[in-house]
């Protein structure tokens, strides 16, 4: 059974001509225990779609079902802090927090059980980061480990689906491939689905099923 | 209690944004102290004067009734003209005819908490009268006392020491002695006891013009003086310097023997401003005369607190002033902090954060800030409205204890006062210096609460009006 799905959506913006879509008519679906990417051309509606998938935006035509319920009908805050995690290329992580906060303030907005500190610091131990860098305030941090603290945010109430958006986008080579590995390590082995919008192949390589976007779409 | 949480860390990590929002309301909040302070001090003194104060009633001439009866016309004869004249005199004489049982009747009303009066009456004496130098003065005293006798001095018998208002005012003054109210004695003129060559402890007759046999045997307790500030031009013809004063019960056996006619003027010491009226509807149910009505003191008691008033006036434009002036600074400067905050709104508005419960992270910041500034703000507040009542307080207790000093000194003797006629030791005034009380801090509390949401009104809107997408998408 698919996890998400989506069925003929179209989307274009509110101020576009009548028939000029960012991408139309999409028919795509993601199960549990993959690691999906969506590539395209810059342009092409990737961060856009990865909006919708996301409940910050909804299609201009078609419907998105998650564990076969229509988005549009569930309560998105629920939803963005239950059930999908989103990483993005800028992080987007709370600069005048430390690490450790950002991940027990994910955890007490979802409401988790367990929101207790340790688990937290368990949560960024799993992503690489020991609790020196988790008591470093975020702008102490490098760029590769403030994306283990979005990852580690992401998973704080851990959710079934993680969405990322150009994960890598900002990082070299050699932290782009352990990042690659912590979100394919989610996948196989914590059975989520991961689905990244990007423009690497090297993650391209590395994802189960690949997804073309371009305006043909 | 993770938003309580988290707005304690933002204030501590925010520390120039919260401080800057925490001066603007510690300004506001001692300004607004003082103040609330001031009104609160100025409220309980306007209390304290209207509690004390008593509200005296007096018995007058109706002139607005009698001109209504003035009937002069133009084409009127000269002998018309004589007898409405004569009528209205009779009017004037029988209106004006109050006895000590009136009064006593009068006094009887519910409303009345005290009274007393002085009775005057035109008699001779033991002592060789002061002359006047003109015919006035002994003219005004025919027309008072409506009579033809050929009186030199008037007694004057007072109730109590309540009823002696020249002494309280300050009209006259013992220079020698003091007044003895519950004896056959009594208070002469320094004039006249110059000129009789007259001591205390020396003796006099009060004789009736009427009745020779009619004689009573005064002791002289005290000599007094008329104090120089009140011997203006109108005074000259009303000279006390032929007036005999004493107490109304060494003249009781006199009166009753005697058919002079005398003169009552009654004060009463009504229980509550607002029974005014009742006590007239009394007084006209027991007869009183319809040309006569009743004068109070509410005007002289409002004009007393009228400085008072006027600070608390002051207080409350200043306070409104402050409130404006500042709530429109506190919003400005959340206008700009809102806008370095839309990125935190974005994030925690992405990863799931309701709407309502940003509402009152942001709110509880400001609560905490505001409250923080408010305890400070009201400490230093009343400490300096402390100074600032006690100021104002300070010159009022002063000029009452120098008035009550004063009328100490014109009675004599080793009298001393706490309340006369009126004037209140305001030293005695209850818990004045609690300017800052629980009101006060109730009252600074709901201002703190206005500031808070006025201040928050912006970051609710940019929390409700901005989607977290733009808002990253901007930051992007």
């Amino acid at each position: 059974m698919n996890i998400l799905k989506l069925e003929k959506v179209s989307y274009k913006y509110t101020d576009a001509k009548k028939n000029d879509y960012v991408f139309k008519d999409i028919d795509y679906e993601f199960d549990l225990g993959k690691v999906y990417s969506i590539k395209g051309k810059s342009g092409s509606g990737k961060t856009t779609l990865l909006s919708l998938l996301s409940g910050l935006e909804k299609p201009t035509n078609g419907k998105i079902f998650y564990d076969n319920k229509d988005l549009n009908k569930m309560n998105l805050d629920e939803y963005r802090s239950n059930d999908i995690g989103i990483i993005f290329q800028g992080y987007n992580l709370l600069p005048t927090y430390t690490a450790l906060e950002n991940v027990m303030l994910s955890m007490n907005i979802s409401k988790v059980k367990d929101n207790s500190k340790e688990h937290a610091l368990k949560l960024l131990e799993s992503v690489g980061l020991n609790s020196e860098h988790a008591n470093r305030r975020i702008l102490k941090l490098s760029g590769g480990e403030q994306q283990r603290v979005a990852i580690a945010r992401s998973l704080s109430y851990n959710p079934k689906i993680i969405l990322a958006d150009e994960p890598t986008g900002n990082l070299d080579k050699e932290t782009e491939d352990e990042i690659i590995d912590i979100l394919k390590g989610l996948a196989h082995n914590e059975n989520k689905c991961v689905i990244i919008v990007t423009h690497s192949k090297n993650v391209c390589n590395s994802s189960d099923i690949v997804y073309e976007l371009n305006k043909k779409n | 209690m993770y938003i309580l949480k988290n707005a304690w860390l933002n204030i501590i990590r925010n520390k120039g944004r919260n401080i800057l929002i925490g001066i603007v309301i510690l300004i506001i909040s001692i300004t607004s102290t003082i103040a609330l302070a001031i009104n609160n001090t100025s409220d309980k003194l306007i209390v304290s004067y209207n509690e004390k104060q008593d509200i005296k009633a007096t018995i007058g001439i109706n002139r607005e009734k009698s001109r209504e009866n003035m009937n002069f016309d133009k084409d009127m004869s000269e002998e018309e003209r004589e007898k409405n004249k004569n009528d209205m005199f009779n009017i004037y004489s029988n209106a004006s005819s109050l006895s000590v049982s009136d009064v006593e009747k009068y006094a009887e009303s519910k409303y009345v908490t005290n009274y007393y009066y002085q009775v005057s009456l035109g008699v001779k004496s033991s002592l060789e009268k002061v002359s006047m130098d003109d015919d006035f003065s002994a003219n005004m005293k025919k027309e008072k006392f409506n009579n033809t006798n050929n009186s030199d001095f008037t007694i004057i018998g007072y109730s109590n020491l309540d009823s002696m208002e020249e002494f309280i005012n300050g009209k006259y003054k013992i220079i020698e002695g003091e007044i003895l109210i519950n004896s056959d004695s009594c208070v002469i003129n320094s004039e006249l006891a110059s000129m009789n060559d007259a001591k205390v402890g020396d003796k006099i007759q009060i004789i009736d013009p009427n009745n020779e046999k009619n004689v009573i045997t005064l002791t002289i307790s005290g000599i007094y003086e008329e104090t120089s500030e009140t011997n203006d031009e109108m005074n000259m013809f009303t000279n006390s310097v032929n007036n005999i004063l004493t107490n109304v019960k060494s003249l009781d056996e006199f009166i009753n023997n005697s058919d002079i006619a005398k003169s009552v003027n009654p004060t009463f010491i009504l229980d509550d401003k607002n029974n005014i009226d009742n006590f007239e509807e009394d007084l006209r149910e027991l007869g009183l005369n319809e040309y006569l009505t009743i004068n109070t003191n509410l005007d002289e008691i409002e004009a007393s607190t009228k400085t008072v008033s006027n600070v608390k006036t002051f207080a409350c434009i200043f306070l409104i002033l402050t409130l404006i002036i500042g709530g429109v600074i506190l919003f400005v400067i959340n206008m700009i902090n809102i806008r370095e905050r839309k990125y935190e709104i974005g994030v925690l508005r992405t990863i799931g954060m309701k709407k309502s419960s940003l509402t009152l992270q942001f709110i509880t910041e400001l609560s905490i800030v505001a409250l923080i500034s408010l305890i400070i703000g009201a400490t230093i507040g009343s400490v300096s409205s402390i100074g600032v009542s006690n100021y104002l307080l300070e010159n009022e207790i002063n000029n009452s204890q120098q008035e009550i000093n004063n009328i100490n000194a014109n009675f004599g003797g080793e009298r001393k006062f706490d309340r006369v006629n009126g004037i209140v030791n305001i030293n005695k005034v209850e818990s004045i210096d609690a300017t800052v009380d629980i009101k006060v801090l109730i009252e600074l509390l709901f201002i703190g609460i206005i500031l808070t949401l006025l201040s928050s009104i912006s970051s609710m809107i940019s929390i409700n009006k901005f989607s977290p997408l733009t808002i990253l998408k901007e930051r992007s």
